[in-house]
């Protein structure tokens, strides 16, 4: 094995999260930074709940996350 | 980052990423689903599933790194789609957890729409100001916030030509 080949073998693989992995994703954050489960969490989101409150810069963080649900 | 179909875009554009991430952590990248395919929709890409890499060296720092993208058709038509970055936020915590600074741009949400850097209570600054603000900045690429993590925060390089490869991919933020 060449030393490039061996380099190569380092870069990071990239996975598609399947829905599910994304709701596991969603929800392991959304309880991590803010307490709440991932539906809570887009409930409160989507009602502009978070908007000028304590939570906004968490909940703009876990926004981060939304497209693996939607 | 350009291609002829949806799915050579995503490559192109993920590629120099993957291998800037390459220069310090093996973590994967995961992005959401239909993130190669689905044209006109907004895309999470994420380094070890949103939660912190632990990088080593001597200041025992973490990372958080997530972007949001889009695949759009675009003018060539030799290359119809390119990928465009709707935002990202890079976070560096010390060893005990606590943020040292966070550069974010997410101009879909909330009303700051410049990209900014937050310094917060890791730096072991306390005043108030400091901590709320969100300093302007110019668009930080992710080969920036990775050099800045070997080069200032003493992150080890996990391989020899880690400088060559975050000089090459900067060119494609640059242009947008």
């Amino acid at each position: 094995m060449s030393a490039e080949s061996t380099i190569e073998t380092l870069d990071p693989l990239v996975h598609e999260a399947t829905r599910e992995e994304g709701w596991e994703i969603l929800e392991r954050q959304a309880r991590k930074r803010l307490r709440l489960s991932a539906q809570e969490y887009i409930d409160r989101w989507d009602s502009g709940e978070f908007v000028n409150g304590e939570e906004h810069s968490e909940a703009l963080r876990v926004a981060m996350f939304l497209p693996f649900v939607r | 980052m350009a291609g002829r179909t949806p799915r050579q875009a995503v490559e192109n554009y993920l590629d120099p990423i993957r291998k800037s991430i390459g220069c310090i952590t093996p973590a994967y990248v995961t992005h959401s689903k239909g993130g190669r395919d689905l044209v006109g929709h907004q895309h999470s890409l994420v380094v070890n599933g949103g939660d912190p890499i632990m990088l080593g060296g001597p200041a025992g720092v973490s990372a958080e790194l997530s972007q949001l993208y889009e695949i759009i058709p675009a003018e060539n038509t030799r290359s119809p789609y390119k990928v465009r970055t709707l935002g990202y936020m890079y976070t560096i915590r010390d060893h005990v957890d606590r943020e040292i600074l966070g550069y974010h741009w997410h101009p879909a949400e909330g009303n700051i729409l410049w990209p900014h850097l937050h310094l917060k209570h890791g730096i072991g600054a306390r005043r108030r100001e400091v901590e709320k603000a969100h300093l302007p900045t110019g668009r930080v690429a992710i080969e920036d916030f990775i050099r800045l993590l070997i080069l200032s925060f003493e992150v080890p390089p996990h391989r020899p030509d880690w400088e060559e490869i975050l000089a090459g991919p900067q060119e494609r933020f640059e242009r947008w």
